[in-house]
C-alpha cells in the first residue's frame, strides 16, 4: 500500500518540482505594485491614474515634460515633435513632427494622425475624456474643433494649429496622438468598446505584452521608438494587488520592485528594508472639511443663494478651524509625514504657494470668543452653543473604508465638543458619498483632492456652481473670480505668481472650508532599479531612463 | 415492486419539471428585483466621470449612451426585451459585453470551488469516519476539542495566519497571485507546479471551515444514529460492523449533510470574496463586488443571475443525491 503510495503520488510530485526549470535568468525586468486593474489602455478613454500612467507609455504626445524641482513647476519640450514655433501673437503653433516615429504595427506616423486625434477627442459622440477642453480651439457647435479652420496640414510631417485667442499653452496640445489607420474602419460611438482598447497600437517606448485581468499587465520594450536603447527595462509588469498589505508583504520579499502609496505607519519598516530605498516627497493632494457656505436646499431647489445658517459667517469658519488640532492628527496618525496646509496651492508649486501666509493656529480659547462675538452663546446650558433658537450641532460626513478620515473626524467631533458644538460622525459609502457631495446635499463633510498639474484653481473655486460642481462649498468671492479669470486668459508669466499669492490670501481670510494637511509620498523602490527619479509627475514616467544592476 | 420503481420515475420526472420551471421563474424574479433596487439605490454610475478636470457635459453624455437618462419603466421594456435576446448589455467597467466579462472569470471560480468542495468533503468525511471508528482516540478527543474553535476563526484571520506561517516564517509557498510573474517562460510542468504551489494556501484557507462543518455534522448525525434502537436491534441480531456502518448508521446520517453540502458548493461557487482579496486571485466574488462598488448595472445584474444558477444547481445536484440514498422521498411527493 504505501508503495503505491509513493509511485501514485510522491514520485510524480518530486518529477514536477525538478521539471520547473525558469528560463528567466537574464530577463531584465521590473515589477510595478498597483492596487486596482485598469478599466482600458485607450487615451480616449483613460480616466483614473493607473491608466493614464500605462497608457502614457504606449500613447505619446507632442509634448513631454519634466519637473522643475527648482522653480517648482512643470516645464514641457517637444516629444513626438521635433521643433515647435509660435506665431508672434500666439495664435499659431507650426509643428514639425520626428521623422522617425513608427507605430507598433510599423506605419509611419504622420500629421494626420495628429488631426485625426484632435477630431476624434472632441468629436461628442466619442465621449472622450478631453471632450469640451478646446476652449481655445475654432469650435463648432457641439464644441467639436472646426478642423477646417484650426489645422492646416503642410505635409507627412508638419502642420499648423490656428487658435481662436492668444491664450493658448503647450498643454492644449498635450493629448497622446492615436493612429487614424486602426481607428479607421471603426464607428465612432463604437470605439469605446473597441479591441483598441486592449489591443492598443501606440508611438511610445512600450508596447503591450500581456493583459491579464486582475493580475498583470505587461509591457515590452518597443525597440521601433526613438527613445529605446539597448540597456532599457525590457519588461514593465504592472502587477495588480488590491489589498494593500499584501502589496507590503510582496515588495518586502521582492515580488514587487516599486510601490507608491506607502502609509505613514509603514515608513520606518520599509527604511529597514536592506534591499529597498524610499523616497518622501511633497505631495499635492490634501484633506480638508467642507463647510457648506449657502443653503444648499434652497440652491437645489431654487438656485437662489443665502447664507448657511451655521457655516455661512467667515468669522464663524475661521473659528471652526481654530478649533482643530491639524498638527495632532499629523503626529499621531500620519508620523508627522504631512504639513499643514493652509490654502489649496501644493507646496509643490514653489513659486506659486504663498509663504507669507500662515496656518491658523491651534486655539480653542480665541475660537470659541470668536463665536461668542458672533453670538453663538451656550444660552440654555444644554452645553451646545446657539444663536436665534439654532443649536450649533450637524452632521460631518466622511466616505466609508477611509481610516485616515474616520481618524481625523474623531478628532474634529472632540475638539469641536471643546468649544461648544455637537457634531455626530456619518459614514457613507464613497460612491454615495461624493455624489451627495458634489450635489451639495451635504453640509459639513471631509474629503480630499489632488490638484492637478499644472496648476489649475478655477474649478474648485470659481462661483459657477453650475459649471464648476467641484466647488462643493458654494464658495463665491468675486475678488477670487476675477483673478481667476485673468489667469485663465493668461498672465505674464513674472505677474503669474502674484494673482496667486492674492487668491491664496483671500481664500485664507474666509476659509471656506477648513484645509487640514498636504499629505506627503511615500514611494519604495528595490535598490536594482538605478536611475529613477521620483518627483511630482510619477514614479513611472521616464521609466525608459531607468537602468538595472 | 415494479408499481414502486414507476412511481419513483415519475417521480423524479415531475421534481425536474416542476425545479425548472420555479428555478426560471426565482432567477427572473431576482433579476427584476435587481433591476429596480439598482434603480433606486444611491449612487451614480458614471461618477467616475464627475471630475473637476472633467467636463459635466461628458458625464451628462455618458450618461445617456448608459440609457440612464431614460424614464424607468422605458429602461426596464429596454431590459427585458434585451433579456429575452440573451443581451445582457455592456459592462460600463470593462467596456466588453457582460457575458465575456463574466467568463474571463468564472473559469477560476468553477476550478476553486470544485478543488475546495472536494477536499472539504473528502477530508471532513474521512475525519468523521475515523474518529468515530475510534471513539474516544486521541483524534476523537482533539477534533472535538479544538473543531469549533478552528470554525471560529474567521477567514481573513485564517488566510494571514497560513500567508505568515508558510510564506513570512517558513517561507516555502507564495503568499499571493494565481501564479508567478514568470509564469509565461516556465515549461508545461513548471506551469502546473506554479498553479499547485500558489493554489495551496488560497484552498486551504477556503477549505479548512468547510472540512471542520462537514466533520461536525457527520461525526454528530452518525452518533446520534448509531444511538438509535434500530441499530441495537441489528447488532443483537449479529450484523456485521461493516454492514452496520455503511447500509444502515452511514446512509441516514448523511440525509442532513447533503443538504448543508448543497448549500456550501452554492455559496463557494458564487465567489470566495475574501480568500479572493486576500489572495489576489481573479474570481467572481471580486468582479461582483467591484461591480457594485463602480455601480456596473448590467454586470452586477449578470454576476447575480449567474451565480443565482450555480446555486440552484448546486441545491437541485444534493436534492438529486438525498433521492439517490433516500428513495422514499420520491414516492413521497
Amino acid at each position: 500500500m504505501k508503495n503505491k503510495l509513493i509511485t501514485v503520488i510522491i514520485i510524480p510530485l518530486f518529477l514536477l518540482f525538478f521539471s520547473c526549470q525558469r528560463n528567466t535568468e537574464k530577463i531584465n525586468r521590473v515589477v510595478i505594485g498597483i492596487s486596482s486593474d485598469v478599466e482600458t489602455l485607450n487615451p480616449l478613454y483613460t480616466m483614473n491614474l493607473n491608466e493614464g500612467r500605462i497608457s502614457e507609455l504606449i500613447y505619446l504626445g507632442l509634448v513631454g515634460h519634466r519637473w522643475d524641482d527648482e522653480e517648482g513647476n512643470i516645464k514641457s519640450y517637444p516629444l513626438l515633435a521635433e521643433k515647435l514655433k509660435w506665431s508672434d501673437d500666439r495664435k499659431s503653433l507650426e509643428i514639425k513632427l520626428r521623422d522617425d516615429i513608427k507605430w507598433t504595427d510599423g506605419k509611419k506616423l504622420t500629421s494626420t494622425d495628429v488631426l485625426f486625434s484632435f477630431d476624434v477627442y472632441s468629436d461628442p459622440v466619442v465621449q472622450s475624456r478631453f471632450y469640451d477642453m478646446f476652449d481655445n480651439f475654432y469650435l463648432e457647435e457641439n464644441k467639436h474643433i472646426d478642423l477646417s479652420k484650426s489645422f492646416e496640414i503642410i505635409s507627412e510631417d508638419s502642420l499648423v494649429i490656428h487658435f481662436a485667442n492668444g491664450n493658448a499653452k503647450l498643454f492644449d496640445i498635450d493629448m497622446p496622438v492615436l493612429p487614424e489607420h486602426k481607428f479607421a474602419g471603426i464607428a465612432r460611438k463604437d470605439f469605446g468598446t473597441s479591441s483598441l482598447n486592449f489591443e492598443p497600437v501606440g508611438n511610445g517606448p512600450y508596447k503591450l505584452k500581456n493583459w491579464s485581468r486582475n493580475e498583470k499587465i505587461v509591457l515590452e520594450k518597443n525597440p521601433q521608438s526613438f527613445l529605446s536603447s539597448d540597456n532599457m527595462i525590457d519588461v514593465l509588469i504592472f502587477k495588480i494587488v488590491p489589498d494593500y498589505n499584501s502589496r507590503i508583504i510582496q515588495i518586502k520579499k521582492g515580488g514587487i520592485d516599486l510601490l507608491d502609496d506607502i502609509r505613514p505607519e509603514d515608513l520606518e519598516g520599509m527604511k529597514a528594508a536592506e534591499n529597498l530605498k524610499t523616497v518622501i516627497t511633497k505631495g499635492r493632494s490634501y484633506d480638508y472639511v467642507g463647510w457648506s457656505n449657502i443653503d444648499q436646499k434652497l440652491w437645489r431647489e431654487k438656485k437662489l443663494i443665502k447664507p448657511h445658517k451655521l457655516f455661512g459667517n467667515a468669522n464663524v469658519r475661521r473659528a471652526l478651524t481654530m478649533a482643530i488640532d491639524r498638527k495632532l492628527i499629523i503626529d499621531e496618525f500620519l508620523n508627522g509625514a504631512a504639513e499643514i496646509a493652509f490654502g489649496p496651492v501644493s507646496p509643490i508649486f514653489k513659486k506659486f504657494i504663498n509663504r507669507n501666509i500662515s496656518p491658523f493656529e491651534y486655539n480653542p480659547g480665541k475660537a470659541k470668543s470668536i463665536l461668542e462675538s458672533e453670538g453663538w452663546i451656550d444660552r440654555n446650558g444644554n452645553g451646545t452653543v446657539d444663536k436665534n433658537g439654532v443649536e450649533f450641532s450637524f452632521t460631518l460626513f466622511i466616505p466609508g473604508n477611509n481610516p485616515r478620515r474616520q481618524y481625523t473626524a474623531n478628532i474634529i467631533k472632540e475638539n469641536l465638543k471643546e468649544i461648544g458644538i455637537e457634531v455626530s460622525v456619518e459614514k457613507q459609502e464613497p460612491n454615495v458619498f461624493f455624489n451627495n457631495m458634489f450635489g451639495k446635499k451635504l453640509e459639513a463633510w471631509i474629503a480630499g483632492w489632488v490638484v492637478p498639474i499644472p496648476i489649475d484653481l478655477k474649478p474648485y473655486w470659481y462661483s459657477d456652481f453650475n459649471t464648476y460642481f467641484a466647488n462643493s462649498a458654494g464658495y463665491r468671492n468675486e475678488k477670487v473670480d476675477r483673478l481667476l479669470l485673468e489667469l485663465e486668459k493668461g498672465v505674464e508669466k513674472e505677474k503669474e505668481a502674484g494673482y496667486y499669492y492674492k487668491i491664496q490670501e483671500q481664500i485664507h481670510k474666509d476659509q471656506p472650508v477648513t484645509f487640514l494637511f498636504w499629505i506627503d509620498n511615500i514611494s519604495v523602490y528595490s535598490k536594482k532599479i538605478k536611475n529613477i527619479s521620483i518627483d511630482p509627475l510619477g514614479t513611472v514616467q521616464r521609466c525608459w531612463e531607468w537602468r538595472l544592476n | 415492486m415494479e408499481i414502486e420503481l414507476n412511481e419513483m420515475k415519475k417521480g423524479l420526472t415531475f421534481i425536474l419539471i416542476k425545479r425548472f420551471f420555479t428555478s426560471i421563474l426565482l432567477l427572473l424574479l431576482l433579476i427584476i428585483f435587481l433591476f429596480f433596487l439598482l434603480r433606486i439605490s444611491p449612487g451614480d454610475p458614471v461618477q467616475k466621470f464627475v471630475s473637476p478636470l472633467l467636463s459635466p457635459k461628458l458625464a451628462g453624455k455618458v450618461k445617456a449612451s448608459f440609457g440612464l437618462d431614460k424614464p424607468l419603466w422605458e429602461q426596464f421594456f429596454i431590459f427585458i426585451k434585451n433579456l429575452v435576446t440573451g443581451n445582457f448589455g455592456i459592462s460600463y467597467q470593462y467596456r466588453l459585453p457582460v457575458l465575456d466579462v463574466i467568463l474571463m472569470f468564472l473559469p477560476f471560480t468553477l476550478i476553486l470551488a470544485s478543488v475546495s468542495f472536494a477536499i472539504q468533503i473528502g477530508t471532513g468525511f474521512y475525519l468523521a469516519f475515523v474518529t468515530f471508528k475510534r471513539r474516544g482516540g486521541f483524534l476523537d478527543k482533539l477534533l472535538s476539542r479544538f473543531s469549533l474553535a478552528v470554525y471560529s476563526i474567521p477567514t481573513f484571520v485564517l488566510a494571514l495566519m497560513l500567508i505568515y506561517i508558510f510564506s513570512v516564517w517558513l517561507n516555502i509557498l507564495p503568499p499571493a497571485d494565481l501564479r508567478s510573474i514568470e509564469f509565461d517562460d516556465l515549461s508545461f510542468f513548471g506551469k502546473v507546479w506554479d498553479y499547485l504551489v500558489h493554489l495551496t494556501l488560497p484552498v486551504l484557507s477556503l477549505s479548512i471551515p468547510g472540512i471542520i462543518i462537514y466533520y461536525k455534522y457527520l461525526r454528530e448525525n452518525m452518533d446520534v444514529e448509531n444511538n438509535k434502537n434500530y441499530i441495537k436491534y441489528l447488532r443483537s441480531n449479529g450484523y456485521d460492523e461493516k454492514t452496520v456502518l455503511w447500509k444502515h448508521i452511514i446512509p441516514n446520517a448523511l440525509d442532513p449533510v447533503v443538504s448543508v453540502a448543497g448549500i456550501e458548493l452554492g455559496i463557494l461557487l458564487g465567489g470566495a470574496l475574501i480568500t479572493e482579496v486576500i489572495f489576489n486571485l481573479p474570481g467572481m466574488g471580486r468582479l461582483t463586488i467591484n461591480a457594485i462598488l463602480n455601480r456596473d448595472f448590467p454586470l452586477i445584474i449578470g454576476c447575480t443571475l449567474v451565480s443565482g444558477i450555480l446555486i440552484i444547481t448546486a441545491n437541485f445536484i444534493a436534492d438529486l443525491v438525498r433521492f439517490k440514498i433516500d428513495k422514499r422521498m420520491l414516492v413521497s411527493i
